[in-house]
């Protein structure tokens, strides 16, 4: 039981560990955790990951200190930090390690559920890469890693990209607050979606989130402040600095903001709402204008309402452009310089256009415009006859010299002088039936010919094996023409791999299937020949390849 | 036979090897005009247009483009086929009198075909509806050789097949093969027979059906078309060759120079260098 170098490298390494009663060190790696005794060059424990359910430590005031990892099947390992260097050492060490295995078992747990799950759902979801795994996987034709890094990888590249989830309207509102009838406390249920969908819609709250959970104080008591907040409630205490009154202060700037940029668009005609009426009456005034703004406090609660709605609108269009400026800010963290694409982050989104740009663009599409026309070179051909004749084959004999022509043009000439159309003589019997056993006989050629090759013949189970080693043989055979023109050494590399699994699949698959077709359903034995002939096919080609290249 | 009608245009070749075999022009010509009025006949709604094509021009015999006239009824029979009797007769007079001394030997069948698929086009654009005409072309031909239209034969058969044009080809005598690989690519029929007298029977059996009702009777299966294109220095068909990426001269074995148009290639071999004269 030794420790392969490449895949394992030793992360933490413990001395002075003790294991019943022996002495020794302790291993942390990526994928497991071990114990070696002092003398000795094995390992007497080792341990994955995956097989941990949880690790206990000892409590302080114990004399030992030690560490105690349950397994699964309840069995369990105790290890024990005996430094000479004094118990203060021996808990720092066994608090490291806890730490350490902490992190390592729950990276190693979380890794294979997921692959596995999402795995399993792609077979769910797709009957045909079902059917290729089962016909390629079980019968060895082709590794499980492979069959994941090439197949699986195509399909998922055709599926698309993913679309996102948006916030939903109501979900501030959907946090329904629960009163325990004793102490007039509020209980609210929050769940992950709530949060996600608050961090999407105020990212000064998702900063702030940042920057005092898990810190300066809990979940429980960020998210308690910000229900008590002003994102909630009307009333909020002003009075004490509180965390959420700098998001509030941002907010407000915020909406100025966009409501400075929403008037001054040169396209919105807003000129009625701002001025004055000329005309207006007292009546008028009185209904539509004063009584809006007499109650401050309905206003204020109209202003979140709509800021609210206009983050919900803009955390779905600007996810995107986000994400981008997200991406080029952890690249370059001095804020400046070339991106990757070789567009400028931010200046350019916020320089308004001006509006005759704006209409521009509103009219003009792309598509429909004229293709420019590219200057392609003329041309030159030295042999005129060769070119226009095409590689078509040369029929010497036929050909007549324009004299001849001449000549029996005149011939016509005379001949057609002479006649006269007589449409009830134009085909006398004899021939015509000569001609009909030609034809007849020709049919029937045609017809004995055509067989058993027809797949609607076949009995219906064959049909459909036939049909699926038909599928799987052909996502092959793509994948070796694929490599084809084999240029770089990993084209090279996939094509010997996938000969291989080519001869593979033909004395796995293909043989037997043609000894079942002809035992059990007496066919025809020329049903699988187009299936063998494209095999021929790419073995020679390969075989070509290969000689020509050894040369 | 459907209800809709079918524009059959029909090619005929008028070249002058037909004068070879004496008696057997009248049968040629008998035979190509009965099969204009029996594919008329057989449905109210079918059209025609007969070209004639020989080495110096391509004529539309029906409709004839020179004089129209009214001709009354005389003998009982539908005046349609007697206009088209008619004229054709006419026009071929014309045609074959008329002489000029030029160059060229060849039947100018492949100008024929462009015209008759320009008319197809017309006819289409012409309807009041512009509903989408059901048209095929027959071709009869007595001489095999097709000279140096290769390209224009092409043509013809990638612009037919753009607009769902079947091109039939009859042959009387020796096989040709890019006329057979034309009526492969547009779907249409391929024949030869190698007696004159046996035309009009084998037009009728094999084409006179059109394209759709063809599916439905017994015909003969085609056969397999040999596609292999010919190399320019032997002219013998080769299955792998070496094509030029300027003008697309097939060559059976890789040169280093394309002689058609004069474009040299670069070769992974290096350059002989010549040797230094000792003096």
């Amino acid at each position: 039981m030794s420790m392969s170098g490449e895949r394992e490298d030793i992360l933490l390494q413990v001395n002075h560990v003790r294991y019943k009663k022996n002495n020794g060190q302790l291993y942390l790696s990526q994928t497991r955790v071990g114990w070696m005794m002092d003398e000795s060059d094995t390992f007497a424990v080792s341990v994955m990951y995956n097989d941990i359910r949880t690790q206990k430590i000892s409590p302080e005031g114990k004399p030992k200190v030690q560490l105690q990892i349950v397994l699964h099947d309840i069995s369990s390992y105790t290890f024990h930090f005996c430094n000479t260097e004094g118990r203060e050492k021996q808990v720092a060490e066994r608090n490291q390690v806890k730490e350490r295995l902490g992190q390592l078992m729950t990276q190693n747990r979380r890794q294979p559920p997921d692959e596995l799950m999402e795995k399993k759902r792609m077979l769910d979801e797709s009957e045909q890469l079902q059917q290729l795994y089962r016909a390629l996987v079980p019968t060895a034709i082709i590794s499980v890693d492979e069959f994941w890094k090439e197949i699986a990888g195509q399909y998922k590249q055709s599926l698309g990209p993913q679309l996102d989830v948006g916030v939903s309207g109501a979900f501030l509102a959907d946090v329904k607050p629960q009163t325990d009838g004793n102490n007039g406390k509020i209980q609210y249920n929050l769940t992950p979606e709530i949060m996600s969908s608050v961090f999407k819609t105020y990212p000064a709250v998702r900063k702030k989130h940042g920057e005092y959970v898990p810190h300066r104080m809990s979940e429980s008591e960020f998210w308690t402040l910000f229900f008590q907040s002003h994102y909630y409630t009307i009333h909020t205490n002003t009075r004490t600095q509180n965390v959420f009154s700098e998001c509030s202060k941002h907010d407000d700037r915020e909406w100025n903001r966009d409501v400075l940029s929403t008037q001054n668009d040169p396209l919105f005609d807003l000129d009625n709402i701002y001025e004055e009426r000329p005309l207006a009456t007292d009546s008028d005034l009185k209904i539509g204008g004063t009584k809006a703004g007499s109650n401050a406090m309905h206003a204020l609660m109209i202003k979140r309402f709509n800021q609210q709605s206009l983050n919900i609108i803009k955390a779905q269009t600007h996810s995107e452009k986000e994400k981008l400026l997200d991406e080029i800010a952890a690249k370059n963290p001095t804020g400046g310089g070339v991106v990757a694409n070789g567009q400028p982050p931010t200046t350019d989104i916020d320089q308004p256009k001006s509006k005759k740009a704006r209409i521009e663009e509103k009219l003009a599409y792309n598509d429909l415009e004229k293709s420019s026309t590219t200057e392609t070179p003329a041309l030159t051909i030295h042999q005129r006859d060769r070119y226009l004749t095409g590689p078509t084959q040369n029929t010497f004999s036929n050909s007549l010299h324009p004299d001849q022509v001449v000549r029996l043009q005149e011939q016509l000439d005379v001949s057609v002088s002479r006649w006269q159309p007589t449409l009830p003589n134009s085909q006398d019997a004899e021939s015509a039936t000569r001609a009909l056993h030609h034809f007849s006989d020709s049919c029937r050629k045609g017809r004995s010919a055509v067989g058993v090759r027809s797949g609607g013949q076949l009995p219906g189970n064959l049909h459909k094996e036939l049909g699926q080693v038909y599928s799987s043989a052909g996502e092959l055979l793509r994948h070796f023409w694929s490599c084809f023109p084999p240029r770089t050494p990993q084209l090279q590399e996939k094509l010997h791999k996938m000969h291989e699994t080519l001869c593979r699949f033909h004395n796995v698959t293909i043989r037997p299937f043609q000894e079942m077709a002809i035992n059990d359903y007496n066919c025809n034995s020329s049903i699988l020949d187009h299936l063998t002939e494209m095999f021929h096919i790419a073995n020679t080609k390969f075989e070509n390849w290969k000689a020509r290249n050894s040369r | 036979m459907g209800s809709e009608g079918c524009l059959l245009v029909m090619v005929i070749d008028i070249h002058p090897q037909l004068a070879e075999a004496d008696q057997h022009a009248h049968t040629y010509l008998d035979a190509c005009i009965s099969f204009a009025n029996i594919h008329l006949a057989s449905n109210v709604r079918n059209t025609l247009a007969v070209i004639a094509a020989n080495h110096q021009e391509t004529r539309f015999l029906y409709p004839s483009t020179t004089e129209e006239q009214d001709k009354r009824q005389k003998d009982g029979r539908l005046e349609l086929l007697g206009l088209v009797d008619d004229s054709i007769e006419r026009e071929l007079r014309s045609m074959v009198v008329d002489k000029h001394h030029g160059e060229q030997t060849e039947s100018l069948i492949s100008g024929a075909i462009g015209r008759g698929l320009l008319y197809i086009k017309r006819q289409e654009t012409e309807d009041i509806l512009s509903k989408r005409v059901h048209a095929r072309i027959l071709v009869v031909k007595i001489s095999s050789d097709t000279g140096g239209q290769y390209l224009n034969y092409i043509n013809n058969y990638l612009s037919a097949q753009k607009i769902g044009t079947a091109i039939d080809v009859c042959l009387v005598g020796s096989d040709c093969g890019l006329l057979q690989q034309g009526a492969d690519i547009t779907g249409g029929c391929y024949h030869c027979i190698h007696e004159i007298t046996e035309l009009l029977q084998t037009l009728i059996m094999m084409y006179q059906a059109d394209v759709a009702t063809r599916k439905k009777l017994n015909t003969p299966a085609p056969e397999a078309v040999d596609y292999r294109a010919a190399c320019f220095c032997h002219r013998s068909l080769v299955d792998m060759g070496n094509v030029c990426s300027n003008c697309l001269s097939v060559y059976c074995k890789a040169v280093p120079l394309c002689t058609t148009c004069n474009v040299i290639f670069q070769t992974d071999r290096p350059l002989m260098k010549i040797g230094k004269k000792k003096k």
